[in-house]
Order: structure tokens, then sequence, then C-alpha cells
């Protein structure tokens, strides 16, 4: 302590300059190169960061069993899928809805946000477990494997997934629905600016240290629209192939990914694939003396990727697994209405209701039929 | 609000922009605080008035004590503005500890007392502003400076946002000169600023707050890990608040200098040192160079005889512990480190001093240093003194109960590369060599790519710099 020195100067010293309008124009210059520097860093880190293969969110698991635990012990029909179901299914309101229709039904909402069909047998596997009654397991095919960006490093990676947002929204609004394609008319130019300035600027991955929450209902960081769009399988890979080179490369890296994180590791990752998935997961609802049924929740045309599940699951399998495909604009219209979707492919609180009076008559017959 | 936050950013820009937009110092200056006490209310405006408070009593009394016409009143005036600071300091900080400490040894001792807190919350940089204000009147009443007259200047001096809340404790002496001439941009090292607030922030949000869940993880329950966890979180802990801290100062002295003033340097590559006199004198250098003349000094530093100099070297690291907070943790940290200094300076005064060390045996020297400096860091970050023990204990001794590890993902292999920039960031002044031989193409391609790698190297979610609660 005695003889402590006196420090040297953190910052060297620098001759005056006088300040003059090309001094100006090159401190311009500097900001607009180091801009530059900075996105073209971006894209290489985006191409590079790896992905890995998320798990499960077990807490929410057990929030889950905790909750339907104390709901009662037996129940009509659990549905089980991702987000969609999640925010679509409102039990209450179907065994409501049900009831006026003459028929006692009790359901249950097992939807958690992404919840892939490997992780829906998990699932199934602790719900047997727990002793709980179950007459009817009604599950959402959600044919994801791997889930990006909710991970460590993903999360890094989020910030830097950039022009696939922009690029995404630009070519799908030609094969959006009438009524969402409207709406993204509307607020194009706002989602544009929105997404450059989120994603290229860097202001999205800010705002999202700085509001750092994962409730969508926020929308403040991820804009419904714009995250709607993946690539996950070959057929909307085929068009991104088509419309931008560098894609090819991403789309790539992902498949390849997807592939090791399926079941069996050579598996191609197609409908095909999917399909016998969907027969996998309820011969083991069927292992437990439970009845499986599928449900495919609304969701907007072109987010493409599962329809040729659906279109293969409903032409050969509805006679041994009963189907409930509500993701038929041109059946059911007013669901359609883009008044009841929170985003592309989720339903609202309205949503919600007009989805339960259409659901609980098809639940009723499902429930005479078993 | 933080410095890697986005709003800092946005609010800097504003006010960098409309700082050197103005020519006039004066209005420059009002700019400067009112961006200060702007800074300091977005955490809570509540406590402005504690600033106030210390500025205005500080002003007063280092007029009164430059006209006292005798030695008496002088003295008088300096101790109103001890007794309001410190009390200030007490009530926020210390009461709390004190009466509950003092409840606690009566109940001991047979004597039922109950004790009452108050309910108030710790208001940020209170130890860092305190201090820097009695320098002040204390300076004064040393005749080291001259009393201001200008209200403004002193209260800039005070609040100078970049440092107010986590340091450096800047001196009176050091700043207020630096108010009375006008900042020119054109010598400002805008380059070696930028670097070096780059360089913070990397070691914040990159480093330190990437370790922070590993060492929050074994901290938070040391009885379920196994020895090398435990190892590897005081280690990584030891990585943590280096990082946190000096990253917090590398930030502080840049964004001063983007605005013209020149703060001091408060790390110099502490871990480095050879002896444990040698690390405070790399260490949080502002507030051990603080403690030293205002405290060590004051209490007659080496002039009374070897026992009262160790006596003194005791009592300025129980006081600087006392500092950090308010627990017996941080008391005993200090009490490890002035044992630590004690011991050392009676070394030196059995071995011959002076002569310089063998390559190796400063290897030497520098882990064991840095082994002790581990050892009290453990009672700087348990949570209580149980934990601290239990730690401690493994530390010196190894033989874990718990059985638990923790990831170590790609840290492992990165520690030596980190050390090894470190050190070379120490050994040569980088910061010189970008601003004078980089040239502005070549810096602003660089920094767009390091941004680029610094915001994928930050975790989501803030984690406040681990001294702002002191």
């Amino acid at each position: 302590m005695g003889n402590i020195q006196q420090p040297r100067q953190p910052l060297p010293n620098v001759r005056g300059k006088n300040k003059t309008r090309r001094n100006h124009l090159k401190g311009f210059a500097a900001v607009l190169v180091a801009i530059s520097s900075f996105l073209l860093a971006s894209q290489f880190i985006c191409f590079n960061l790896p992905k890995s293969v998320s798990t499960l969110d077990l807490p929410a698991l057990d929030r889950k069993l905790e909750d339907i635990k104390k709901q009662g012990s037996n129940f009509d029909f659990v549905f089980l899928g991702s987000s969609r179901v999640f925010r679509g299914i409102n039990p209450a309101e179907i065994d409501a809805q049900a009831s006026k229709q003459g028929c006692i039904i009790k359901t249950y909402n097992f939807g958690i946000a992404g919840l892939s069909m490997l992780e829906q047998k998990y699932i199934l596997e602790r719900l047997h477990e727990s002793g709980i009654g179950i007459d009817t397991v009604v599950f959402e095919p959600y044919s994801v494997t791997l889930r990006d960006f909710d991970n460590y490093i993903s999360d890094r990676r989020r910030f830097f997934y950039n022009w696939g947002n922009l690029a995404g929204l630009l070519l799908d609004q030609n094969t959006m629905p009438d009524n969402i394609k409207r709406k993204v008319r509307r607020e194009r130019l706002s989602y544009l600016l929105y997404a450059f300035m989120r994603e290229q600027t860097g202001v999205g991955r800010l705002s999202y240290l700085l509001f750092p929450t994962q409730s969508t209902s926020r929308g403040t960081w991820d804009s419904p629209i714009l995250r709607g769009y993946r690539p996950l399988d070959e057929e909307s890979a085929k068009k991104f192939i088509m419309r931008k080179r560098h894609f090819v490369r991403h789309v790539g890296k992902f498949q390849e990914e997807v592939k090791k994180a399926a079941i069996n590791p050579g598996a191609r990752i197609s409908s095909g694939n999917r399909f016998e998935l969907v027969l996998d997961v309820a011969d083991t609802i069927r292992d437990m003396k439970i009845e499986p049924a599928v449900i495919f929740m609304p969701k907007p045309a072109y987010i493409r990727h599962s329809r040729n599940l659906e279109d293969r699951l409903t032409s050969k399998t509805t006679e041994v697994l009963p189907i409930i495909n509500m993701n038929k604009p041109e059946y059911y219209s007013d669901l359609f209405k883009t008044d009841n979707f929170f985003d592309s492919s989720h339903l609202n609180a309205h949503g919600a209701m007009v989805l339960a009076g259409l659901l609980a008559p098809r639940l009723c017959a499902l429930q005479a039929r078993n | 609000m933080l410095f890697t936050e986005p709003r800092f950013f946005i609010f800097f820009a504003v006010i960098a922009i409309i700082y050197w937009s103005i020519k006039s110092n004066l209005y420059r200056k009002l700019v400067l605080l009112v961006a200060s006490y702007a800074f300091y209310a977005a955490w809570d405006y509540r406590f402005l008035s504690l600033i106030l408070l210390s500025t205005i009593v500080d002003y007063t009394a280092a007029i009164r004590i430059e006209k006292a016409a005798s030695q008496k009143h002088r003295t008088r005036w300096l101790i109103l503005s001890l007794v309001v600071n410190l009390g200030v300091l007490f009530a926020f900080k210390y009461f709390n500890f004190f009466s509950q400490s003092l409840s606690e040894l009566m109940n001991f001792l047979g004597i039922e007392v109950s004790y009452n807190t108050l309910n108030i919350i710790l208001p940020v940089g209170i130890s860092f502003y305190t201090f820097q204000t009695l320098s002040y009147t204390i300076d004064v009443y040393r005749k080291h400076i001259e009393a201001r007259s200008s209200l403004l200047d002193i209260s800039v001096f005070v609040a100078f946002f970049p440092q107010l809340v986590a340091g450096p404790i800047v001196r009176a002496v050091e700043f207020l000169p630096q108010l009375d001439t006008v900042r020119h941009f054109s010598k400002v090292p805008v380059k070696a600023c930028m670097t070096l607030f780059l360089i913070g922030y990397i070691k914040k949000a990159g480093i330190s707050d990437n370790i922070a869940p590993y060492v929050d993880m074994v901290f938070g329950n040391p009885q379920l890990y196994g020895t090398a966890a435990i190892y590897s979180a005081v280690l990584l802990y030891a990585a943590q608040i280096y990082c946190d801290f000096s990253g917090y100062s590398d930030m502080a002295i840049a964004i001063a200098g983007l605005l013209g003033y020149r703060l001091p340097l408060n790390f110099a590559a502490p871990y480095f040192s050879r002896n444990l006199s040698e690390f405070w004198r790399r260490w949080h250098i502002t507030l051990s160079s603080w403690l030293r003349d205002y405290l060590y000094i004051s209490l007659g530093g080496n002039r009374l005889g070897e026992r009262k100099t160790y006596r003194n070297l005791m009592l300025t690291m129980l006081l600087g512990g006392l500092w950090h907070g308010a627990s017996w943790n941080f008391v005993t940290w200090g009490a490890l480190h002035g044992s630590g200094l004690s011991v050392h300076r009676f070394s030196q005064r059995i071995h011959a001093t002076g002569r310089s060390l063998k390559f190796y045996s400063g290897v030497i020297s520098v882990a064991v240093t840095f082994y002790f400096v581990c050892l009290a860091w453990i009672f700087f970050r348990a949570q209580d003194m149980k934990d601290s023990l239990l730690i401690a204990k493994v530390w010196l001794f190894g033989g874990a109960t718990g059985s638990g590890t923790i990831p170590y993902g790609d840290w492992v292999y990165l520690a030596p590369i980190i050390i090894l920039l470190h050190w070379l960031f120490y050994k040569i002044d980088i910061l010189s060599w970008i601003e004078e031989h980089v040239s502005w193409p070549g810096f602003s391609i660089a920094y767009g790519i390091l941004i680029a790698i610094s915001i994928a190297l930050t975790p989501v979610g803030y984690r406040p710099f681990i001294y702002f609660q002191f």
C-alpha cells in the first residue's frame, strides 16, 4: 500500500487538427464503412454459427402435468401439439359448446410451443405414468424435429438470421391466402422497414436485449408474419433454392441437421417420413389403451410444409385413424377470417372460440364412435 | 441504464452530438450535468436528491474551509462534510448491518435486544460518489487544491455520468482542471476510445456474462458440487469479477474520452501481480489509492513504527472490505487482504529487498498471489459465511462432498487465448498504436466486424455490473 505509483494514462494523446469539412465527410464515410463491415460480418456469422437440436421445454411440461392432475383424473380428450394447439384450443369453451349439443365431454389442452412428434411420445409416456385416465388423445402432427432459435447458440444466431425473413416476406405474399395477403400488403412497408431495421441494423437484437421476453403477444421482437416462415422440407427448400442462391447453403445445412435429429439418422425428412412418424405416435397411444386422433390446426395456405402429409393421412388413414382437419379455408371460411388470427399461424382468443364451435360436434361424434 | 444497453447507445449518441455541436464551455458543462442527472434518474430519480445534497454540502464546505479564519473553523467544516457524507452512506448502506450485528452480539451475551431495520434500497453508486466528493473537501482542507466558486463545476465533477455509478473514483485535482478548458474534438483519440469501449463491452458482455451462470450455479449450492467444479467456479469467478469491473471501467474511460475528458486507469492486469502489495497497485487502483491517501496516511501510514503500520494496513483493508458492502463476508475479505499485505510487508523486512526475481520464481509468485486472491474472492462472492467456509475448505484442501460438475464448453480452450491476449494488451500499448497507425478505413472495417462478433458473444438478458451494488 505504501508505495503505490501513479498509473499511466489509459488513453493516448493526439495532436490537434483543424476541424474541416473534409474531416466531417471522412467521419461520415468511416461510419458507413463500419456499418457495411458489420452487415457483412453478420452475414458471415449467420451462415457459420452452428445450430443444435433443442430440448423440450421441460419446466413447461412439468407445469402442465401438475395442472392436468389438478384438473381431474379422467379426460375424454387431451390435445397434444404445438403452439397452434396451445393457443387455438379452448377446453372450457369446447366443453360448453359440446354440452349445448347434448354431449358431456371433458377436454384438456396439452399444447406446448414447438412440441414435435418425438416429444409428444415422451409426454405420452409421462401422462401414462401419472395414471390419468384418458379416452382419446388428439395430437397435432407437428413435423419439426429440429427447433432452431431457442437455445444458447441459436439465440445468437437469431440475430443474424436476417435476409431469410425479409426475402421470405416478399416471396410469401404471392402464396398467402387473400385475407392475410391484404393484411400484409396493408402493412408491407412497415414490415419491410421493421425487418430491415430489426435484422440488418441490429436494432432487433438490441431491442430483444432490451426487452428480453419470449412472449409473442408483445409483438415487439418476432413479427408474426415474418416469424411464420421457415423452410422445413424439400418442397419449400426447392422454392428457396430457385429464388435465392445463398439459401441453397442454408437449406442444405438445415436439412443435414434435421436428418441427424431424426429417429433414423439415415432417413430422409420427407412427407413420407413424417407419415410414418404419425403412425408411430398413433401406435404408441394405442399401446396405452387410449384412442388416437389427429388434428390439423388452421394455418394459412402459404405454410405449405404440412400439406402433403395432410393429404396423405386424410386419403389413407381416415378409417383407422380419425383425422380432424381444420386446416381447410374452403370449408371453414368463417374461421379463416383475419380477425381470428393472432398472427399468420396462431388463432387468437376469438378464433379459438370459433374453432371450439366447429370442433365440439366433431368431438361429440368421435366420442359416440369410440 | 447500463453501458451495454441499447438505450444507453442512443442516449450517448444524442448527448455526444449535442455536446460537440455546442461551442461554449459553459453550455457544454450544462449539457453534461443534465445528461448525468438524466442518466442517474433512469435508475431512480428520487436518489438524485442525495447527489444534490452531497454536491451542495461539499461545495459549501470547501469554500468555507478555504475562507475560514482559523484552523479550528477549517476542521469544523471538514467534519461537517464528513458527517453528512458518511452519515448518508451509513444510513443507506450500513445501518441495517450494524443494527442487526449489534443485536446478535447482545443476544449472544444473553441480553435480549430486538433490532430495527430501515426498509430502504441502496442508492446505486453511493459509495463511489461519496468517496469522490470527500476527496474534494479533504484536498481543499489539505490545501492541495483551491475551492471552486462554480457550483456547476462541482456538480459536474460529482455527477459526471461515465463514472458516476461504478467509478473510477476520480479526484477533484484530476478532473476539475479539465473543466476549465474547452475540449476540442480534434484532440479526442476517437479510435482509441472506441477500441477501449469495445474491449470493455467484450469483457463484460462477452466474457463475464457468459461465465456468470456457471459461477451462480456452484456458488448457489456448493454442497452439491465436486472438487473440480468448485475449483472451476472459483477461478471463473476471479475472471468474472475482473472482466465485469474492469470492463465497466474501460467503457467509462472510453465514454469520458469521447467527450474529451480523461479518467484515471483503474486496472492494470492485476492477476499478473507477484505479491499482494503489487496486486493492490493494479486492482481498483482509484479505490486503493483513495484508501491509501485519505485513510492509511491519515492513520499514520508507515510513519509511526512497524506495529502501527500493520494496524493501519489491517484497518485500511477492513474498511476497504466494508466499503464493498455491509456484510461480514466483505469484512472477512478485507481482513484476508489486510493479513496478506501485513505478511508480505513482514517478509520484505526479513528478506533482502530490491532484488529482482528470476523468471520461474516470478511465475511462482504470480501463481501464489493469484491463489490467495482467489481464496479471498470466495468470501467476497459466497452467499454467507457457511458457504464461504465450505468452498474455502475445498479450495485449500480439496475433498468436496458433492459430485456435481459444470459444463466447460469451449471456455477451456478459449481461456489460454484470452489470457494471452490480456497479457499482450497489457504489455503493448495497443490503443496508442491503433490511434497512430491504423487508417480510418481499416479501423472502420475491423470495428464493424468486431461489433458483429461481440454481439454474437452476448447472451440474452442483462446482468447488472457487479460493482453497481457497492
